[in-house]
């Protein structure tokens, strides 16, 4: 009855939000939503540091890394990139220094040409007193942006474009008009005549020439537009067998993305991590691993025990490639008396976050965020960090979940924002392992080159693409069960 | 005011002797912008990332500026000091300079222009990868009136200069056609690499772009030879490239390397205009009077002769024998990814060469002739 009585609303909502979606998502939706910058915590050998690549929004084009020493310092710090698809070996031009940052100890900067879509990795070797290492920090590298002209520039161009038309007029004019008579003689009435006659000439097909240009240009820009990166679209339905719910998603992956991006692959032993998030108050998610369900590009998962309602999907993929994305969508879930088990590392958490700082996870146990009190600020890099308290008020070390200490989510209240975090950053640790294994020749260890799974501090290293309310999901395994906390975060407008 | 009374032969006599300074400068802004062309394509075919400062760019900006100073001098000195100078020139917006000091001036606005629209232009869309983009083709257009500039300037001074001076003119007009020539193979290059030369569309191209200049330059010319002077200065300038920028080490900056070159890659070899281009000259000598049926046998002249030699060059071209210093054949750049079909025709099936399209070629190239012949005869008059 609530659902009919919610429908009509509903559906006009659900437009909406999807409207929204689909405006957002092309601009900024691969490997998470509108939090285009990759972040990645982990070492390079005997080196701990942070690495945030911000990507350039055009391809060709130019992104800027900042690499960020979290212990031994270095005495060179170098950056690579490392295409999917290029050469093993030859590929990748020789490493560019990246330059220490004045004032700020252990800080380098640099900045790399991702010169063709796809997937990418940024090489960081890193060399001091402790010996050298290197890692790997997968990228993807594509056109998201669409620039418009301000109105300077385009004032700009007006004036040096009406400066050669009429320019080019003049001399076709004056060429006809007196080039060819002897020094010192006035043009008589017929060769003014002619002047006449050739500039209007001039006039139109000079124009006829800005024309022919202009539309190029339209052509260069549609062009542009239909290749700039869109996530593969989801539809998504629920239908009830045996009393139970199932999601089932189907998207249109076409051949030429397949032969871009290359078929899907698993990053923590599952094809998709999908997150369900129940709007418009935040107040259930789910992070369930659907399986593909015989058809090709159709994934279906049982639903776990949450509430019916409207709720904002997000499904994580990885390709072949070491391409990641972020799929969107959203789907109404209608009310259910029983759920059926899932994947074994499906979990679900309902209920709004509880007043920090002891956040009780159940059995007892909590997830505290450090710092709760501090403010938050946009487009500034940063560590949430939580520490899981046991029943007995220790601090202990979250069983792997995953083969992760611990898993986060990030969403804006309004859904512009989305991202899946893991300590080791935003980055899909099956590109990670795609790309160390390509570098060292042999199969890596998934984990390798991140923090241990034993570090009791659980610390998420971001950087809040704007500023706003957000809310922040936590999950790490204690006694057997995924716990997860909930937290609400005040994000500040950015003072640089 | 006292200019319309000077006589022609008056002005030439000053102006001869106040302006010889414009054939070097010509022949090193023309050189300077065609051969940091070819440098700029090398490097981006090699390294791939360049600066503000790189010296292929430096090479296009000092032709820029070269063009765009020389011809603003001309004008100011025509409009303001000398009376001599205000009589052989022409008026645009209340100024008076020679027709080639404008057009110079014109093309250096043009490249001026394209700085801040290509730098737009590579935020929006991107660093481009390929050579013609509209910015790009700004540029270009810059470059090819400063080159057009430099040509009719030289032009004017011949067509009204005395049998010695106009001599040393012609020549150096012959030099500016050679350059204009290499820009336009330069901005072709693409277009015309020995993969497209048994295509169809390969021979109309070249049959529309090149009899045009090279017929006007023959007609305005006073030498005797000037098209093959002209196409000998084009197969110059491009050898020369073509030898010395291998011999610098250079190695890819950007990634996907796709095959790791470790020298700079040298343009492709010249095409064999010189051929056509001595048989434009032979029949202009012989065939007098008559344009239209001038322009039918140099449109017939060039595609066939040049479909001749081309044809079987580019056979030559992707074997393996033309890798070596002199042809410089199969050289690609870092960004190409080395697949057989990089030494095969491409697009035959579906525009391979055929009598009917050579025919079709044959009447563009002999309306390129055409208009080659009505530009060349009114670039004859040309003195001012």
């Amino acid at each position: 009855m609530v659902g009919e009585l919610d429908a009509p609303g509903g559906a006009v909502r659900r437009r909406l939000v999807a409207a929204l979606l689909a405006l957002l998502a092309p601009a900024v939706a691969f490997a998470h939503v509108g939090s285009p910058d990759v972040i990645f915590e982990g070492t390079a050998g005997p080196y701990p540091l942070r690495v945030i690549v911000r990507t350039p929004g055009v391809i060709p084009g130019l992104a800027d890394v900042v690499v960020r020493l979290l212990g031994e310092p270095a005495s060179e710090v170098a950056l690579q990139p490392v295409p999917w698809d290029a050469p093993k070996g030859s590929g990748a031009p020789p490493p560019d220094r990246a330059e220490p940052v004045r004032g700020e100890k252990g800080l380098y900067s640099g900045s790399l040409w991702l010169m063709s879509g796809g997937s990418y990795a940024v090489r960081v070797e890193v060399k001091g007193a402790a010996g050298s290492g290197s890692v790997m920090v997968p990228v993807a590298a594509v056109a998201t942006r669409t620039l418009e002209m301000t109105w300077g520039m385009t004032a700009v161009l007006l004036v040096l474009a009406g400066l050669l038309y009429f320019g080019m007029v003049s001399i076709v004019t004056a060429a006809t008009r007196e080039a060819v008579l002897p020094p010192g003689e006035i043009p008589d009435t017929r060769r003014r005549l002619y002047g006449y006659i050739a500039r209007a000439i001039a006039l139109l097909l000079v124009a006829a020439a800005y024309g022919g240009g202009m539309q190029w240009w339209r052509n260069v820009d549609a062009l542009y537009q239909k290749r700039l990166y869109r996530p593969i679209r989801l539809a998504t339905t629920v239908r009830t067998v045996s009393d139970a719910r199932v999601l089932r998603l189907a998207f249109d992956d076409d051949e030429e993305r397949e032969q871009q991006f290359g078929a899907l692959m698993p990053d923590h032993g599952k094809l998709m991590h999908l997150f369900l998030i129940r709007e418009p108050a935040l107040d259930a998610i789910a992070h369930l691993h659907p399986t593909p369900a015989g058809k090709r590009d159709v994934f279906e998962a049982p639903l776990p025990a949450v509430p019916a309602g409207r709720y904002r999907l997000y499904a994580d993929i990885t390709h072949e490639s070491g391409f990641a994305q972020t799929l969107t969508d959203s789907v109404v879930v209608p009310a259910s008396a029983s759920a059926r088990a899932g994947d074994p590392d499906d979990s679900w958490h309902t209920g709004a976050p509880a007043a920090e700082p002891a956040t009780n996870v159940g059995g007892g146990y909590a997830l505290v965020r450090d710092g709760a009190g501090a403010t938050l600020t946009a487009k500034t890099e940063q560590a949430l960090r939580f520490r899981l308290i046991d029943p007995q008020g220790a601090m202990v070390a979250p069983e792997p979940y995953m083969g992760m200490a611990a898993h986060a989510v990030i969403t804006r209240d309004d859904g512009s924002v989305f991202v899946h975090l893991h300590p080791s950053g935003t980055i899909s640790m099956a590109s990670r392992m795609l790309f160390e294994s390509d570098s060292k020749g042999a199969a890596a260890d998934p984990h390798a080159g991140h923090h241990p799974a034993v570090d009791p501090v659980l610390s998420f290293p971001y950087e809040f693409p704007q500023p706003g309310r957000y809310r922040m999901w936590v999950q790490a395994k204690a006694a057997g069960v995924v716990r997860t906390g909930a937290y609400d975060l005040i994000v500040a407008p950015s003072t640089r | 005011m006292t200019t319309v009374t000077v006589s022609g032969v008056e002005v030439e006599s000053r102006s001869t002797s106040t302006v010889p300074w414009i054939i070097p400068l010509a022949a090193v802004a023309t050189t300077s912008i065609v051969v940091g062309s070819m440098w700029d394509i090398s490097w981006h075919r090699t390294i791939g990332r360049d600066t503000f400062w790189t010296p292929a760019h430096l090479a296009i900006y000092l032709g820029g500026i070269l063009a765009g100073l020389s011809g603003s001098w001309l004008i100011l000195r025509a409009t303001f000091a000398q009376a001599a100078d205000a009589a052989a020139a022409v008026r645009v917006w209340g100024f008076r300079g020679p027709l080639g000091a404008w057009i110079a001036l014109w093309g250096a606005t043009a490249m001026l222009t394209s700085a801040p629209f290509d730098d737009w232009w590579h935020n929006a869309y991107g660093l481009d990868v390929k050579i013609l983009s509209p910015p790009h083709a700004v540029l270009g257009l810059g470059m090819i009136a400063i080159q057009l500039g430099m040509m009719v300037l030289l032009l004017s001074y011949q067509n009204r200069g005395t049998v010695g001076g106009s001599r040393v003119f012609a020549r150096a007009f012959t030099y500016a056609v050679g350059a204009l020539v290499l820009m336009l193979s330069t901005i072709l290059m693409e277009e015309v690499l020995p993969n497209n030369q048994h295509r169809a569309i390969f021979y109309k191209t070249t049959g529309c772009v090149f009899p045009l200049f090279l017929v006007a330059a023959a007609r305005a010319s006073s030498l005797r030879w000037p098209a093959t002077g002209a196409a000998a200065v084009y197969t110059a300038i491009s050898l020369l490239m073509t030898w010395i920028l291998p011999l610098f080490p250079g190695r890819p900056l950007l990634a996907p390397i796709y095959i790791p070159v470790d020298h700079m890659v040298p343009p492709p070899f010249p095409l064999l205009l010189i051929v056509p281009a001595v048989a434009i000259d032979w029949l202009m000598q012989r065939v007098r009077g008559r344009d239209w049926l001038l322009s039918l046998m140099l449109g017939a002249a060039f595609v066939w002769l040049f479909f001749v030699v081309q044809f079987w060059l580019s056979e030559f071209m992707l074997t393996p024998a033309s890798e070596h210093w002199f042809f410089a054949g199969r050289q690609w750049g870092y960004q190409t990814r080395p697949t057989p079909w990089l030494h095969k025709f491409w697009w035959v099936v579906i525009d391979g060469v055929t009598p009917r399209s050579l025919l079709v070629a044959t009447l563009m190239a002999a309306a390129s002739a055409r208009v080659g012949l009505w530009w060349g005869n009114w670039m004859r008059r040309v003195v001012r």
